[in-house]
């Protein structure tokens, strides 16, 4: 069995009044590509934000055995967070954004190359000299998604990366996320798309309430592929068991 | 599938700056025609405001400032003291809101660094008051303690806002917070004006409000209670007219943002400057009146239609623009420069060149 690569247990969090996680138990190996899917405003961004260690929260945390909250440096430098695209500095150069970033967190030339040749299988290439506010989204979506794979980060936390995503850049989007957990990468995938999660996952979990209220792993997932509604009707039947 | 080893020492936000700083010098470079014309515009604008200073030196308003500090100077510093920690605290803190979002607060940097970021931001948001103070002991002539108190009450204000910044950073809040609820509910047809009557509402906040404290300043000592009450709610509202006119001329940006692919007619988009050129009316009435009342008849009805021009210069150049008000500084102050300039030389010419200066933003404004 690989390595336990993220470990949350008993994650609790709230937003003053606002209670967001109550208990959470999740376990992610290494080589595992695990899909976070929940309703809107079910606590899944919040969720991957806390395992950043940028949000106070309760319970036990850690990214590749560290606690990010304890040791903020060792654990970040350990994931990779895809950030929200809006966010992206939008007077630098995509190629200047990559060369920032790969500065932060200390990466030779050889992760920058990687992270060009990355560019190049998403059609980002074309827009790497130009400045980030002249980009659609799903171009700065794209390269949310470099920056957060740059310099191959053992735990990788993506937050709805897919949206925006062409077909040819969802497709190889989705086998550089394969490659990358078949590395040995544990990989947290926020998504709606539950055509992903059951053809393309090897977990899925299903947050409700602050809760883990559904665990698929990869049998259970395949069995889903060939019942009738799939893994959307057993999605549907929790979310209206919650109503 | 490397843990990566992190430069503890690099400070991201320093490389954003120098990396953006590069592109701009690029750009600069590029269209070398332009760069210069803006460069001469913003000198012909520095000239203008150091030409005004010796004027502004002999006001009797500075006479009024310098007898108020000298009478008591010890409540003028501890209200300019909390007034600073106020704008202080809620420019940390707004830039601790945006630090959840930017693009590394996921990365591996060190914390000294990030208090360094934190510690630069807060020197900004004193800096211009120490200039400012500095400049404003210098005209006033007074004694060196002055100085000493001007940065007692900089340090004070800049450890309140750092106590208040670190209280907001240790509560966990929404990457992306709600924004601020309207004062008043609304409902009706959709018109702009009443968007911007909501917006308007919306900015009515405390902290928008001290920025009108300021006034407390200038309330001679021994004034009366109803002169005092009178120059507070003065100051309140100036500040609140002040964040209505900015927040009312941002919605027609973002109505524009949002709304353009709709089948709307042009008065639609005119209909939004009615607000606004409202609020500029009763302030100036409000202006004119109280200068008035003051004593100023001869130049009450020029200051009051002043401000009025101006504000509907300022409204015809954001419709033209469509940009942010604070993104055509430029070009109101060409605008201005040309009104200047053409009121020292033909002025009864002046109603007619601001006529066709707005008749002309509007016409831009018109395009689809």
């Amino acid at each position: 069995m690989s390595p336990v690569r993220l470990d949350v247990r008993d994650l609790h969090l709230d937003y003053g009044q606002e209670v967001v996680l109550r208990g959470v138990d999740l376990r992610v190996h290494g080589g595992e590509l695990l899909g976070l899917i929940g309703p809107n405003g079910s606590g899944k961004s919040s969720l991957l934000r806390a395992c950043t260690g940028t949000l106070e929260c309760r319970g036990e945390l850690a990214v590749d055995g560290i606690d990010p909250r304890r040791e903020p440096l060792a654990a970040r430098s350990r994931l990779g967070y895809a950030v929200d695209p809006a966010t992206l500095p939008g007077a630098l150069r995509g190629r200047q954004c990559i060369e920032l970033v790969a500065r932060v967190r200390g990466l030779d030339g050889s992760a920058i190359e990687q992270a060009h040749a990355l560019c190049r299988q998403l059609a980002l290439s074309p827009w790497i000299e130009r400045e980030v506010a002249a980009y659609s989204l799903g171009t700065r979506q794209k390269l949310a998604v470099v920056l957060a794979l740059l310099g191959d980060p053992p735990v990788l936390l993506l937050d709805e990366v897919l949206n925006g995503l062409d077909p040819l850049a969802a497709w190889q989007l989705k086998q550089v996320l394969r490659e990358r957990a078949d590395a040995g990468s544990a990989i947290v995938l926020a998504t709606h798309g539950l055509d992903v999660a059951e053809r393309h996952l090897d977990r899925a979990a299903l947050l409700l309430d602050g809760r883990i209220a559904a665990d698929w792993n990869r049998d259970e997932l395949a069995r889903l592929r060939t019942s009738p509604g799939g893994l959307e009707a057993a999605v549907v039947e929790h979310l209206r068991a919650a109503q | 599938m490397n843990p990566s080893d992190p430069n503890p020492t690099l400070d991201p936000w320093q490389l954003q700056r120098h990396a953006i700083w590069h592109n701009r010098v690029q750009q600069w470079r590029q269209a070398p025609g332009e760069t210069a014309f803006h460069a001469l515009a913003w000198l012909a604008l520095g000239i203008m405001l150091i030409a005004l200073l010796p004027l502004a030196a002999r006001s009797s308003v500075i006479d009024l400032l310098r007898g108020t500090m000298l009478a008591q100077p010890l409540p003028w510093v501890l209200g300019a003291t909390a007034l600073l920690a106020l704008h202080a605290a809620s420019r940390l803190t707004a830039w601790e809101r945006q630090q959840r979002i930017h693009w590394c607060f996921a990365q591996p940097v060190a914390e000294r660094v990030r208090r360094h970021e934190r510690w630069r931001v807060l020197g900004l948001a004193l800096l211009p008051h120490a200039l400012a103070g500095i400049l404003l002991l210098c005209v006033l002539r007074l004694p060196a303690a002055a100085h000493g108190l001007l940065m007692l009450a900089l340090l004070l204000a800049g450890v309140f806002a750092a106590l208040w910044a670190h209280r907001s950073r240790r509560t966990p809040q929404h990457a992306h917070p709600h924004a601020a609820l309207p004062r008043w509910q609304d409902t009706g047809r959709g018109r702009l004006w009443r968007w911007q009557k909501i917006e308007a509402g919306a900015g009515f906040s405390p902290r928008v409000l001290a920025r009108g404290g300021w006034i407390l300043l200038l309330i001679p000592v021994g004034a009366s209670a109803i002169a005092a009450g009178v120059s507070t709610v003065a100051g309140l509202c100036i500040a609140a007219g002040i964040s209505a006119w900015r927040r009312s001329l941002d919605v027609l940006l973002q109505a524009q943002n949002w709304l353009w692919t709709q089948p709307l007619r042009l008065r639609f988009w005119l209909g939004g400057a009615l607000f606004p050129a409202t609020l500029a009316l009763l302030a100036a009435l409000v202006l004119g009146s109280a200068l008035a009342g003051l004593g100023a008849t001869r130049v009450a009805h020029w200051i009051g239609l002043g401000l009025l021009a101006l504000a509907l210069l300022q409204i015809a150049c954001v419709l033209a623009e469509r940009r942010r008000p604070h993104r055509v500084a430029l070009l109101g102050t060409l605008h201005l420069l040309l009104l200047g300039a053409t009121a020292q030389v033909a002025m009864p010419l002046l109603p007619l060149v601001w006529l066709g200066l707005c008749l002309w933003l509007l016409r831009r404004a018109a395009r689809p």
